[in-house]
């Protein structure tokens, strides 16, 4: 449903369609992936919007908050592996490209999550690294600080390339 | 999921293997689409009724060197508590993707991460019961193929 609401939310914005318009559509969104059951589907939705919005002002922060509570709400204790329906060994051997039947590979949680805190990182630092430690679980809490940290990381990157541009050429004596 | 966590260390092992310059220089060649210009950064800011100019939002700003020891202390904190995480794979994820932003500052401790990982994916893939899979580097046997075909 998220990538409907975002597919939609998009369009709307490309057709110039008012900005508040569109952020109230996500909020609708949020609000109904809230009232859910937590889920990982539940949480995948709620990063997938929140990652749309980084860019309002406090829009992303509020969909990211609500993805921490509802991860925070989620047991995951069970291994990956014991959750595929396939025979063990067959799953490497299926290709599927169609991006439908892979939704839950697209969407992994280990996926989306730290991308989602590299662009939290480069709006408001401090609030997304108290957000991080928010998480109660410690794999999905080590995800999002490296995410802050790959952040940083192109930060420091982008600082450090236009430090060299804008250095002046050495004048020869 | 264990061949995806395989997968994923084959990718970032090759992906940190190319040459990172060869990288930025793509990264400089190709303009980005996202990046704002500087005039489509908030405007003046907002006036009090005496005319005043009103504080601009409380987000400090981080000095360079701030930034760097912060990215430096997150990234050892994650490594040095990596190998607690459970589920297993949720940790060996972790050791990959923190080797991947290792890897430009101090390559031989992200190898180290790196091997680290690998060993504990072998091992899991041995945990797993998978008797029925064949050890790492090895082809398949006929017979295996043949259980494989049959389901």
């Amino acid at each position: 449903m998220s990538l409907i609401v975002d597919g939609v939310a998009k369009a709307m914005l490309s057709a110039k369609q008012d900005k508040q318009m569109v952020a109230n559509f996500y909020d609708d969104a949020l609000a109904n992936l809230d009232r859910e059951k937590p889920s990982a589907y539940v949480a995948k939705g709620i990063i997938a919007i929140a990652r749309s919005r980084v860019s309002e002002e406090q829009g992303g922060f509020a969909a990211a908050n609500l993805a921490v509570s509802t991860l925070n709400k989620l047991d995951i204790t069970e291994s990956f592996s014991s959750k595929s329906g396939l025979a063990p060994g067959i799953g490497a051997w299926i290709n599927q490209s169609n991006l439908v039947l892979l939704a839950e590979d697209y969407f992994e949680l280990t996926e989306t999550l730290a991308p989602l805190f590299r662009d939290l990182s480069k709006r408001d630092l401090q609030q997304t690294q108290s957000l991080a430690s928010a998480l109660t679980h410690q794999g999905l809490r080590s995800l999002a600080q490296l995410g802050l940290a790959k952040g940083l990381q192109e930060e420091l990157q982008k600082a450090k390339n236009s430090a060299g541009k804008s250095k002046p050429p050495a004048t020869e004596k | 999921m264990v061949y995806q966590l395989f997968i994923k260390l084959l990718v970032v092992l090759a992906v940190l293997l190319i040459d990172p310059a060869a990288a930025a220089q793509e990264a400089k060649a190709s303009p980005t689409t996202t990046q704002r210009p500087q005039s489509a950064q908030p405007k003046a800011p907002a006036r009090t009724a005496d005319g005043k100019a009103e504080k601009a939002p409380a987000v400090p700003a981080i000095s360079l060197q701030e930034k760097e020891q912060i990215f430096q202390s997150t990234l050892d904190s994650v490594l040095s508590s990596a190998f607690q995480i459970e589920p297993v794979e949720y940790g060996i994820i972790v050791q990959i993707e923190g080797a991947a932003l290792l890897w430009e500052k101090d390559r031989a401790r992200a190898n180290e991460v790196l091997a680290n990982a690998w060993s504990r994916l072998q091992e899991l893939m041995g945990d797993k019961g998978n008797s029925r899979l064949p050890k790492f580097g090895e082809k398949l046997s006929d017979a295996d193929r043949a259980r494989l075909r049959s389901g």
